[in-house]
């Protein structure tokens, strides 16, 4: 049954049947019971309570709508909800087909005078709980057309006849008792249905029998497992009231949806109808009235006056004073009203006097030497001068006597710059601050004033096996001698990396340093607590065995190609040495 | 496809060509041109056969394209060019390798004889065919220098610079075998690095690390000099004595650093070049300095060539460069030859050709240099494992390098006159 219903004939067909108002009344119903509709699962929908009640009570109806609708819930009319919409589903449960309309029509025509006959069959059929509360555009139409073959008869004429333009057909609202009729499905009226929790039934219908809630409730474990596996899960709405599943059938979830959209919840109501003017835009010969204006219009209000009454009677009483007008005219401060010096001993520093003006010269006379009037290029280079560029900003002039002389032309211009000198003189000192800005760049050196500094590598001293910890040129610069890791000390001709001598300590060493005294030839060799001073017998001979005799005068005599001696130092111990060193040579296999 | 006017002429008339101007492609290159060349001689002379050819234009030989070239020199392209060909120098030919104990410090050769000194302080005399022939043994420190004095015949004269100081006169009985030290010229105060022989083969200059340079005689003499040291060394050697002692007949002071180089321009002039940067021309006979030139780097070697009259010096910042040794006391290089990655350790000029030096470099290469091309070497010779420590050419033609590597290479070089089976 429900299915057939929810088959959405459109309003369309309808349409053709009736005539515009009703068309246009039921556009506004359908508008109100969706608003309705979406007021929420307690609230009984709203649906054509006016479809009953419409029958020529529209304009007073569409008022009590509004009330209605005002967005309160529950404002009081929920019975008359119930009814409609139990008059509703009466009507959908009796249509087979709901396509025919004009039999569902008639099939309601024959219904509406036995509606409320009809309803307590309605509510129990109603509570098979598949009735959802059909597209109520559905029962609207059917109201509608219940409501409209009513009117039809009824009132088609009165709408007729007042229907100049206006949209609203207005039903006679007395010819239906609705507020009996709103939803007789439920009679328990505007309560919490909580209350009705624990009971096995959900209020009594109009013959106060009790309505039972469907058999089986839908515990957690339903709703879940219908959230999960319920196709239409989404379109059903549980009717407090009722107790009972309704789904929503497509018009009504189109309704809803447009509703969401923030759309007229009707889908025939064009909201973009073109606005019918109910005066004309024509200018008229005739005023609309001819009334002439009062004299109040002209004069200052009666409260108006009062009120500038007692203010003047305040400012004769001297309570109030009025505002002295303002004098407009600048302050400003005459910085060079009083030249002068003794008055400005307090800031005299900084006191800038006013810039002078340039006296006359004899450029300026009336009658002035030949040799002060310009010549013909003079006045020619003059004029195609800058105007900033020129000495003078006059060209001299001569006249035969005082009377001849016209008035000057430049007067405002000079009297304008005067001004401008002026005030726009600049009131401080300014110390100028006379700085190269290339001063304050930091001059770094050129990289060819740094040099010499390494660039490339030119030589590798291989022969240490470790790390090498120290190094150390000699005075002269032929030498360098190095102290490694692997306990060796070697000595390098500097110009070919050649190794010339190689002395063996076994342990790291340190340092090494060569000593810068020219005349002589000594290393000294630092490992452990050690410091060995040691001639390695390279340079010159002389100054070689001299040092020898300086480190130990008994060696001297020998003639070795290196002698070592160690110079004794405090806490250290002194080591003697027995015999030269290995001096380095390299035999290379091959021959 | 822009094209050039050129005209090739020669010196050699083997290969002369019409003197008329031919319109070449500008982007032709070395190889081109040796074509062309070809070319117009098979057309001339049937029995042509391909030679190679080098070009130079205005002095410079031809490297890159033609057109790159004479952009790079500022040449116009709007005359005709001349372009000088000359035949294309083979390379060296690779000959001997000599292996020594120890490296190798110095070398000279003369037709006959190869004279090397070693760190394994001998000189050895060499044949030309590398077998040893004698060994020089005398000094107690490494040899740094050495230098054929005369060499007639039977005897010869050599010298051997050393470390110890000294420098030994040493004659050599080539047909005996038995060398001699006639003088032990004893003086410097610091390891003498270098010694030079003059002209006329009477005397010789010796700088050393102690600043200065000595000059002495070179003619052995039965006399003693007087000797200032008390204590004669000696040391037990193969040869009995290290000869008679001598002294040096003046010494030049004028160095601030020491002495690396020295070389006899004439009988009269002495060039020396030295770690202070500069290059000093001393007037032998009456020992003051002539000019000088100054340089930015260490000076570690110079050679002259009397033909160009152009003194070559290597330095430590790896070039060679070309001066003038009568130019009055400025730092004017006519030319600078960069190529070495490492410090120039020798330079020779060729002695029969005027514009061709060798220089070899710590950086294991020997290269062959023509002046003409100055941006890079004719021939690199990379056959030294180490640094290249001497360099010498002979004026037969061979070119001999040692190095650190104890290694003594010759080459071959026959260098631009066309010899058949040079």
């Amino acid at each position: 049954m429900a299915s057939v219903v929810l088959e959405v004939s459109m309003p369309a067909p309808k349409i053709q049947q009736e005539p515009k108002d009703t068309m246009s009344k039921g556009k506004k119903e359908t508008a109100k019971r969706k608003n309705t509709e979406e007021e929420g699962d307690q609230m009984p929908i709203f649906d054509g309570k006016d479809g009953t009640a419409i029958a020529g009570d529209d304009g007073d109806l569409s008022d009590s709508e509004e009330s209605v609708y005002s967005g309160l819930e529950d404002s009081g009319s929920d019975s008359d909800d119930v009814d409609d919409e139990e008059d509703e589903d009466d009507d959908e449960d009796d249509l087979e087909d709901e396509n025919d309309e004009d039999i569902s029509v008639e099939g309601l025509e024959i219904d509406t005078d036995d509606n409320k006959i009809d309803d307590g069959e309605a509510v129990n059929n109603s509570e098979t709980g598949e009735k959802s509360t059909k597209t109520l555009t559905k029962k609207n139409k059917n109201k509608r057309e219940k409501t409209t073959n009513n009117a039809e008869e009824k009132e088609k004429g009165e709408k007729v006849s007042r229907d100049g333009g206006l949209t609203l057909p207005r039903s006679n609202e007395y010819d239906e008792d609705t507020s009996d009729e709103e939803d007789i499905r439920n009679t328990v009226g505007n309560i919490p249905m909580e209350w009705y929790k624990d009971y096995p039934h959900i209020g009594y219908d109009l013959d106060g029998k009790k309505i039972f809630k469907p058999i089986r409730n839908k515990d957690e474990l339903d709703e879940f497992l219908d959230k999960m596996e319920n196709p239409d899960y989404w379109r059903t709405v549980h009717d407090k009231t009722t107790g009972t599943d309704i789904r929503l059938s497509d018009e009504q979830v189109d309704l809803v949806h447009r509703l969401q959209r923030g759309q007229f919840g009707d889908v025939n109501f064009n909201e973009y109808e073109p606005s019918v003017d109910f005066f004309t835009n024509e200018v008229m010969i005739h005023p609309v009235t001819n009334r002439p204006m009062d004299k109040r219009s002209f004069i200052p209000s009666l409260l108006d006056k009062e009120k500038v009454s007692k203010m003047v009677h305040a400012i004769k009483m001297g309570w109030i004073k009025p505002r002295k007008p303002k004098d407009s005219t600048p302050q400003y401060y005459d910085l060079w009203a009083k030249e002068d010096p003794n008055a400005i001993l307090g800031r005299h520093k900084m006191h800038v006097p006013a810039p002078k003006m340039r006296l006359p010269g004899h450029e300026e006379s009336y009658n002035p030497p030949p040799e002060y009037l310009l010549s013909e290029e003079e006045r020619l280079a003059w004029e195609q001068q800058d105007a900033e560029d020129r000495k003078l900003n006059f060209l001299p002039q001569k006249y035969e006597c005082l009377r001849a002389v016209p008035a000057f032309s430049r007067f405002i211009h000079e009297r304008f710059e005067r001004c401008l000198d002026l005030y726009l003189c600049p009131r401080q000192r300014k110390m100028r601050v006379n700085v190269n800005p290339e001063d304050l760049i930091p001059k770094l050196p050129k990289p060819k004033d740094l040099q010499p500094f390494p660039t490339t590598q030119s030589l590798v001293y291989r022969g240490h096996t470790s790390l090498v910890r120290c190094i150390s040129v000699s005075p002269t610069g032929q030498w360098l001698v190095s102290g490694s890791d692997d306990g060796s000390v070697r000595f390098w001709e500097v110009s070919t990396a050649r190794c010339m001598k190689t002395i063996e300590v076994s342990v790291a060493v340190k340092s090494v340093a060569w000593s810068p005294n020219p005349a002589v030839c000594l290393v000294a060799i630092a490992f452990n607590e050690t410091v060995v001073l040691l001639n390695p017998g390279l340079g010159d001979r002389l100054i070689s065995s001299a040092t020898d005799q300086i480190i130990s005068p008994s060696r001297s005599r020998r003639r070795s190609a290196s002698s070592l001696s160690s110079g004794p130092l405090p806490r250290a111990r002194t080591r003697s040495w027995a015999t030269a060193c290995s001096s380095h040579t390299r035999r290379r296999s091959a021959r | 496809m822009a094209q050039l006017q050129a005209r090739f002429f020669t010196e050699n008339k083997k290969y002369v060509v019409d003197d008329v101007p031919f319109s070449i492609p500008a982007t032709s290159e070395v190889t081109d041109l040796s074509n062309i060349i070809n070319k117009l001689l098979e057309s001339k002379n049937a029995s042509h056969s391909h030679v190679d050819f080098d070009f130079l234009v205005r002095g410079q030989f031809l490297r890159t394209s033609l057109a790159g070239h004479m952009e790079a020199f500022d040449i116009s392209t709007e005359e005709v060019v001349e372009i000088e060909y000359v035949e294309k120098f083979t390379a060296p030919q690779p000959e001997e390798c000599v292996m020594h104990d120890d490296w190798i410090s110095s070398v000279e050769a003369d037709p006959e004889w190869i004279l090397t000194g070693s760190y394994d302080k001998t000189a050895r005399i060499w044949s030309l065919e590398g077998k040893a022939a004698m060994t020089v043994a005398g000094h107690s420190e490494v040899v740094k220098d050495v230098a054929w004095v005369r060499r007639d015949g039977l005897t010869s004269l050599l010298l051997t610079a050393s470390l110890d100081q000294t420098v030994l006169l040493w004659e050599w009985n080539s047909e005996r075998n038995k060398i001699k030290a006639r003088h032990c010229c004893r003086g410097h105060a610091g390891s003498v690095d270098t010694i030079a022989v003059d002209p006329t083969r009477t005397k010789f200059c010796s700088g050393s690390w102690d600043k200065m340079l000595k000059l002495w005689s070179a003619v052995p003499t039965e006399e003693e000099d007087e000797v200032e040291e008390p204590n004669r060394p000696r040391k037990k050697q193969k040869t009995d004595k290290l000869g008679l002692t001598r002294t040096p007949l003046m010494t030049l002071s004028g160095h601030t650093e020491a002495v690396s180089s020295v070389l006899w321009t004439d009988s009269e002039e002495i060039c020396s070049a030295s770690w202070d940067h500069t290059i000093k021309m001393w007037d032998a006979e009456t020992g003051s300095q002539k000019s000088n030139l100054m340089g930015s780097k260490v000076f570690n070697c110079v050679s002259y060539s009397p033909l160009c009259r152009r003194l070559a010096s290597g330095s430590s910042d790896r070039h060679v460069r070309l001066w003038d040794p009568r130019a009055k006391d400025g730092s004017m290089v006519l030319l600078s030859l960069t190529s070495h990655t490492g410090w120039v350790t020798a330079v020779d000029w060729s002695p029969s050709h005027e514009q061709q030096l060798v220089s070899g470099s710590l950086d294991n290469i020997v290269k062959l240099w023509d002046t003409r091309s100055c941006k890079a070497p004719l021939y690199d010779l990379a056959a030294h494992e180490d640094k290249v420590l001497c360099v010498n050419w002979t004026e037969s033609g061979i070119i001999l390098s040692g190095g650190a590597d104890n290694k003594l290479y010759t080459y071959k070089y026959s260098s631009g006159v066309t010899d058949a089976g040079a």
